[in-house]
C-alpha cells in the first residue's frame, strides 16, 4: 500500500503552524520579560507534558477531534497572549491555553497518521518534521511584532486542513476510525517484552533531547545558519521514517545514531558537518515512536506521550543546568549515542520494514 | 532548540528572572505533570501485559 501523504504533508503543515504560532508568542511577547525563564521552561514542561495524559483522554473520546479544537485552542491563548500587554498574570493564562491547545494537535497528529500509516513509519516522520520548520519560521516572525496576524492566517488554513483531514480518514476507516481498541495500529517493529521497550526507548528520546537541544553550535551566528539548522532537523525527521521504510528500521536507527558521533563530535565550528550530525541524529524520531506503538497498538496516544515526557526528561535539565564543556560535551556525545544505538539494535526487529515491503 | 540556548545565555534563573517560588512552582508543576504522565504509561503497558 501506498504512503497516505495526504495526512502526512496536510499534518505536517498544521505542525507547522502550531510551531509558528507559539515561537512568535514566545519570543514577540514573553521575551524579553522578567518572567522570560518560568515562561519558557513551563511551555516546554506543559506542552510536552500534557501530552500522555491527553494521549489517554482522546483514545477514550475518540471522537473529538482534538486537531481542529486545539488550533482554535491555541488561537484563543495566542490572541490574549498579543493583548496581554506585559499583563503577568494574562501572559500565564495564555501561556497554559496556548500549550493545551499545543498538545491537542501534536496527539492528533500522532493518532491521524498513525492510523493511516499502516504498519508505516512515513507519515508520522513526515508530521513530526514539520515542526522544525515552524520553530524557526515562528521565531522570525515573533522578531518583528508588527507581523502578529501571519501566524492566525497559517492557523486559520490548518484548522480547514485538520477539518478535510478528518473527514476523509472517517470516510475511509468509518466512523469508528479513532477507536484503537476496535482496531489497534498495525505498527510491529517490536518482538520484545512491554516495559523494557518502554524504557529503553524512552532513554533514547531522553538522550536525542539532551545532545540535539543543548549541543553547543559555535557557528551558528546569522540568521540563514539557524534556518539551515531547524531545516535540516526537519529534513532528518522526515527522512528517518521514509528511509526506516524502505531499508528496515533498526539498520536506519542504529546506523543514524553512529554515523552522527564523529559529526557531532567534530562539528562545533564546521556548520556542514553540524547540520549533518543533527540530521542523522533526528533520523531515530518516528523510529522511536514505532517501536513504542508496536508494544502499544491500542494506545498509539499514550505512545506518543512517551516520546514527549522523554523529550520534556532530556530538556528541562538543560534550563536548570548548563551543558558542560565542550571536551565533556564530546564524550557525553560518544557514549549517550552508542548506548542509544544499542538501545534500538535490542529493540526494533531486525526484519520489518514497512507493512507494504 | 535554541530558545533553550537563549534562555541559557540569558542567565536565569540564577541572575534574578525567576525567583525561587517560580522555581518551586516549575519544579512541581513538573513533578506533577511526569507523574501522571507515568502513570498513564504504565496502566497502558499493564494493560497490554494483561491482554
Amino acid at each position: 500500500m501506498k504512503a497516505d501523504k495526504v495526512t502526512g504533508i496536510g499534518y505536517a503543515f498544521i505542525h507547522f503552524a502550531v510551531e509558528v504560532m507559539c515561537f512568535s508568542v514566545l519570543i514577540g511577547v514573553y521575551n524579553p520579560g522578567r518572567y522570560w525563564w518560568a515562561l519558557a521552561c513551563l511551555f516546554d514542561i506543559l506542552a510536552f507534558g500534557l501530552q500522555a495524559p491527553l494521549g489517554v483522554l482522546f483514545e477514550k473520546y475518540n471522537n473529538a477531534k482534538p486537531g481542529v479544537w486545539g488550533l482554535i485552542i491555541l488561537s484563543i491563548g495566542a490572541l490574549i497572549a498579543f493583548l496581554s500587554n506585559a499583563n503577568v498574570i494574562f501572559q500565564f493564562a495564555s501561556l497554559i491555553i496556548i500549550t493545551l491547545g499545543n498538545a491537542m494537535v501534536h496527539i492528533a497528529g500522532a493518532l491521524s497518521t498513525l492510523r493511516v500509516s499502516e504498519g508505516r513509519l512515513s507519515e508520522s516522520a513526515i508530521f513530526v518534521g514539520g515542526g522544525s520548520f515552524g520553530v524557526i519560521t515562528g521565531r522570525l516572525i515573533g522578531a518583528d511584532r508588527t507581523l502578529w496576524w501571519i501566524p492566525f492566517i497559517i492557523t486559520a488554513v490548518a484548522i480547514v486542513m485538520a477539518i478535510i483531514i478528518d473527514i476523509r480518514i472517517k470516510r475511509k476507516y468509518g466512523r469508528y476510525a479513532f477507536s484503537f481498541d476496535i482496531e489497534p495500529c498495525r505498527q510491529k517493529l517490536v518482538n520484545k517484552p512491554v516495559g523494557i521497550t518502554i524504557l529503553i526507548l524512552f532513554l533514547v528520546v531522553c538522550v536525542r533531547a539532551y545532545i540535539g537541544y543543548g549541543l553547543p553550535t559555535a557557528w551558528n551566528k546569522t540568521v540563514v545558519q539557524t534556518i539551515l539548522l531547524f531545516s535540516f532537523m526537519g529534513i532528518g525527521k522526515m527522512s528517518g521514517g521514509i528511509l526506516a521504510d524502505i531499508f528496515g528500521a533498526r539498520k536506519v536507527g542504529v546506523i543514524s545514531c553512529l554515523v552522527a558521533v564523529p559529526m557531532l563530535v567534530f562539528s562545533n565550528n564546521i556548520m556542514w558537518l553540524s547540520l549533518l550530525g543533527v540530521a542523522s541524529f533526528s533520523m531515530t524520531m518516528a523510529i522511536t515512536l514505532g517501536g513504542l506503538v508496536s508494544v502499544l497498538p491500542k494506545h498509539p496516544g499514550v505512545a506518543f506521550g512517551v516520546t514527549t515526557l522523554g523529550l520534556l526528561m532530556g530538556t528541562v535539565p538543560l534550563f536548570f543546568v548548563r551543558m558542560p564543556s565542550r571536551s565533556v560535551c564530546d564524550v557525553l556525545i560518544v557514549i549517550m549515542s552508542v548506548l542509544a544505538a544499542a538501545g534500538l539494535w535490542y529493540c526494533i526487529d531486525s526484519k520489518r520494514k514497512g507493512e507494504d515491503n | 532548540m535554541n530558545l533553550i540556548l537563549d534562555v541559557i545565555d540569558a542567565g536565569v534563573p540564577a541572575e534574578g528572572n525567576g525567583t525561587t517560588g517560580i522555581v518551586i512552582a516549575v519544579v512541581v508543576v513538573l513533578a506533577v505533570l511526569v507523574a501522571v504522565g507515568a502513570f498513564c504509561i504504565v496502566k497502558a503497558s499493564k494493560k497490554k501485559k494483561d491482554e
